[in-house]
């Protein structure tokens, strides 16, 4: 089924599956009769042939004493199916709307944490280098750059700063964790 | 006849369609419509909790739906084919291609299931083909509304519930 594209290996809907394996096992009955009646047919050859050879001799009566004379009736089985109600069906169209709005938000997001990777980089990069530049000193402190900044500006002058410190454009240093980074100029690139 | 029909009728948890009873019994499809119409009025004059309704060109015997909550098999559609109903009927008249993009790719699978059940209908329209839910859909949910066309509303204010 899997191959055929009918179902998903990672995402099986078990009902589905079982429906239909009750389906393929409702094959079996017929199959057996099959078997059945191919048995009887062989029986009635094989008497035949026995007769042929040994003539009416008790051997032939004694596998004529087994009544295979029978037909095997199977019981229909009324197989009982619960029907959807509306509640159900407007149960699961809340659970749909549920999921999409979850959707929007996480699309939202992704939208939101894309904005960075949309600007230009490279500009931003240019443009903090020469702010430090603007500042006529080798050692700048990071937290008086970028006091009065919001939030996102603030990460970005950060990305950048970290940028710079990779170009080996400036060196960065921190004492301790959470303390003022220090920004120094470098002589070849300043 | 009526009695064959019946048993049919009962042994089976599917919709039966008229032609496949016809069939089965080796007599013209016309005089199973009207025995199956009979069996109708039948079970409709009884005070059963048994009812046999028609889905298009399908009938169904089943446990009428306010005592559904007292059957305890497994149930006729699975979770993923009644989530594409919903979004079908909620916003029929809809593309097939519409639908697959809310849906996936299962959906294809679903859609064939539900118009064997005679629930929805499709209608080609260019390329594509636009799904509307059926007056069978109606009698299958006991709404009792006189246009499939008000259906995509009523399901909106009980999303909503209003």
């Amino acid at each position: 089924m899997a191959k055929r594209g009918e179902i998903d290996p990672w995402k099986i809907d078990i009902v589905d599956l079982t429906d239909r394996f009750l389906k393929k096992i409702e094959d079996l009955v017929v199959s057996g009769r099959v078997i059945l009646y191919a048995s009887i047919l062989l029986r009635m050859k094989s008497e035949i042939l026995l007769k042929e050879i040994l003539g009416d001799e008790e051997e032939v009566c004694e596998i004529q004493d087994i009544d295979m004379d029978f037909e095997i009736e199977v019981p229909v089985v009324r197989k009982v199916k619960r029907y959807t109600t509306l509640d159900e069906l407007v149960r699961e169209l809340r659970r749909i709307e549920k999921t999409q709005r979850k959707r929007k938000v996480k699309v939202v997001f992704e939208r939101f944490e894309d904005v960075p990777h949309e600007e230009n980089v490279e500009e931003k990069i240019l443009e903090v280098y020469k702010r430090l530049l603007g500042f006529g000193r080798r050692e700048i402190s990071f937290f008086s750059v970028v006091k009065g900044l919001n939030k996102s500006e603030r990460l970005m002058f950060y990305i950048s700063i970290l940028h710079l410190a990779f170009r080996r454009k400036i060196e960065v240093r921190q004492e301790r964790l959470y303390d003022d980074i220090k920004v120094i100029l470098n002589e070849e690139g300043g | 006849m009526k009695r064959e029909v019946e048993a049919i009728l009962f042994s089976s948890s599917e919709p039966v369609s008229i032609e496949e009873i016809a069939k089965k019994l080796k007599v013209n499809v016309g005089e199973v419509d009207r025995v199956v119409d009979e069996i109708v009025r039948d079970y409709e004059s009884r005070d059963t909790a048994i009812e046999v309704v028609r889905l298009g060109d399908r009938v169904l015997m089943r446990v009428k739906l306010e005592y559904q909550y007292l059957v305890s098999g497994e149930r006729d559609l699975d979770r993923s084919t009644l989530r594409t109903l919903g979004v079908i009927a909620m916003n029929q008249p809809i593309e097939l291609s519409k639908l697959a993009k809310i849906r996936g790719n299962r959906c294809y699978e679903h859609v064939r299931r539900l118009e064997k059940l005679g629930l929805i209908r499709s209608e080609k329209k260019g390329r594509t083909k636009v799904l509307t839910v059926t007056e069978a859909f109606l009698r299958y949910f006991g709404l009792n509304v006189d246009d499939v066309e008000k259906v995509g509303e009523i399901l909106r204010s009980k999303v909503e519930g209003r």
